[in-house]
């Protein structure tokens, strides 16, 4: 592929992804502080006090949620690092097709000896290695933590691994399916508008679905349901078999996304600069 | 078509948005070497014949070639003999000049930065501001530079003077003569007749999505149209002129328009019973107007009639 290509999606992507990983390090850094700042006896007390409705919904059991690897597998679904993912997810998966179209500058870029499936290999190349740097960001923004900071029980910072590859899997799909939204549409706000509404739709049907026993059958219509990297952290033995599940799902859902997108933008008609 | 004389050919071209159809019809020859300019005003097609020939739009039917190769399927090996610079060119706004010019010769093999930069330096472009610090003419300069230090056979320049001012504009034809002189081939579209008749070999006029005329500039310049008033009865022209004229009479005047050299015609018109007479050259812009009546309706019915060119394709 195009060096000339690679060298501009990279520098596209540097400055919201340097931000980003910092994010990343930086917060699951400070989250553990913060644990080890609050003491477990409390905790638990605090714990106790939350409705059922709390626990049915970070799906961990009180005891295993009252550890300090409990506390700090919260990390993995606060909403920081959503807001990280979706924000890395979306502004990439949106400006492969719809942004350069928006920007006018699709037209100059594919009329170089440059085929459409190089822009958008090039693309989701440089985004998904940015989804693995921010995962990795977050993960040893866990080990710092827990090297700097002291916490009540032992804690393996190994148990977080599988939750740093869920986080990588939900940030993989979700710029899979922003890019295939992005493939179809010529509006870049549109296709994160898009993106974004699905977003909220699939985590009511997770919260729904959770909160509401006979509504469980709901959680087979979300992706969001393969996130779980806190149940990952907390039960250790079956961790590995959840990834496999889980982020073999979200990953799978994602080359789809992808191949949809390729085939999408492939065959489409590239309108003038609007 | 491969070492054939024609570099781009359209066979039936058509492409159609629902109900609405852009183009039709379209069948386009244009030989290695030559500059070639398409004419019509917005929405007759010119675009949209430049989009399908670099493979941007499918077409609805029929098919486009250049050098060979089918421009649709075969899009990317179409584009390393193609540079093209769009009416409206938008460069990425975060780069500066200089790495703009540098990632277009980096995209494509054979571009050349060093002649990216004396084209630029030509242009007068001040290649450290960013792109999103530049004026829409700068850009648009900034972009035929990058287009014109690709050396490919074939340039594709949609409207590259529109934005630029006067003396930038007679820089980019000095520089579509010399892309010619050194054997490229280019398509040129514009609004703009003066530079079409300075720039371009042959024209080809758009009208409602239809090639409708096709003319030899050169051809066109040896025309002439002559308007004048009689005192008495037009006498008929001598047979060997006569297969050459086209004669309309209005409004007790007499238009006649000459295909070719106007010496021949000098003795019979002599012994007309003239009350006025103008002998005027043709001009692109009348055949242009022949299509495309000005709106004001000024003259618009008999550019039509004088310039003696039925409704229909005409080559």
């Amino acid at each position: 592929m195009n060096k000339a290509l690679w060298s501009k999606s990279i520098r596209e992507a540097r400055p919201l992804l340097l931000a980003l990983v910092a994010l990343m390090f930086g917060f699951h850094w400070l989250f553990v502080w913060l644990t080890s700042l609050v003491e477990l006896g409390a905790y638990k007390i605090i714990l106790q006090a939350l409705p059922g409705e709390f626990h049915s919904l970070v799906n961990i059991p009180l005891a295993k949620l009252a550890t300090d690897t409990g506390r700090i597998s919260l990390a993995y679904v606060d909403p920081v690092v959503i807001f990280a993912v979706l924000s890395w997810s979306l502004a990439r998966g949106s400006d492969c097709v719809a942004g350069e179209l928006g920007r006018g500058t699709m037209e100059m870029l594919l009329a170089q000896p440059i085929s459409r499936l190089a822009v958008l290999g090039v693309q989701a190349t440089v985004t998904t290695a940015g989804a693995a740097l921010l995962a990795v960001a977050a993960w040893l923004g866990t080990v710092q933590g827990l090297a700097v900071c002291k916490l009540s029980d032992e804690v393996s910072a190994a148990d977080f691994i599988p939750a740093a590859i869920n986080l990588f899997a939900l940030t993989f799909f979700l710029a899979a399916a922003s890019s295939l939204i992005s493939a179809c549409d010529s509006y870049r706000w549109r296709a994160i508008g898009v993106m974004g509404g699905f977003y909220v739709i699939e985590l009511v049907i997770k919260i729904v679905g959770r909160l509401a026993p006979k509504y469980d059958w709901l959680m087979y219509g979300t992706f969001l349901a393969a996130f779980e990297p806190q149940v990952m952290v907390v039960s250790p033995e079956r961790a590995w078999s959840m990834s496999l599940r889980y982020d073999g799902a979200l990953i799978g859902l994602a080359a789809a996304c992808y191949v949809a997108a390729a085939i999408v933008f492939c065959r489409r008609d590239i309108p003038a600069p609007l | 078509m491969l070492g054939s004389p024609l570099l781009v050919e359209t066979r039936s071209l058509a492409k159609r948005y629902g109900d609405v159809t852009a183009l039709k019809h379209c069948a386009l020859q244009i030989e290695r070497g030559e500059v070639y300019g398409l004419l019509g005003p917005n929405g007759s097609g010119k675009t949209t014949l430049i989009r399908l020939l670099m493979g941007f739009l499918r077409p609805s039917a029929g098919s486009a070639w250049i050098d060979g190769l089918d421009c649709y399927r075969q899009s990317v090996a179409v584009h390393a003999r193609v540079a093209y610079l769009p009416g409206d060119a938008r460069l990425f706004r975060q780069m500066r000049g200089r790495e703009v010019l540098r990632f277009f010769c980096g995209a494509r093999a054979g571009a050349d930065f060093r002649k990216a930069l004396e084209l630029a330096d030509r242009l007068k472009l001040e290649l450290s501001r960013n792109v999103s610090m530049l004026s829409t003419g700068m850009r648009q300069k900034l972009a035929l530079a990058a287009v014109l230090a690709a050396d490919t056979p074939l340039a594709i320049l949609d409207e590259p003077t529109a934005n630029l001012d006067p003396n930038v504009r007679s820089d980019v034809l000095a520089l579509v003569r010399e892309a010619r002189s050194a054997g490229r081939t280019v398509i040129f579209s514009s609004h703009v007749l003066d530079e079409a008749e300075q720039a371009c070999d042959r024209v080809g006029i758009l009208r409602e999505g239809e090639l409708v005329h096709v003319a030899r500039v050169s051809e066109v310049r040896r025309q002439h149209r002559i308007r004048a008033r009689l005192t008495g009865p037009l006498p008929q022209p001598p047979a060997a002129l006569a297969r050459q004229l086209t004669i309309a009479a209005s409004n007790g005047g007499v238009t006649i328009h000459t295909p070719g050299e106007l010496s021949p015609l000098l003795g019979w018109l002599a012994t007309l019973p003239l009350a006025e007479v103008r002998i005027e050259p043709l001009g692109l812009k009348t055949v242009y107007e022949s299509y495309h009546p000005p709106q004001s309706g000024n003259g618009a019915d008999d550019s039509a009639a004088d310039a003696g060119h039925p409704r229909g394709v005409r080559r």
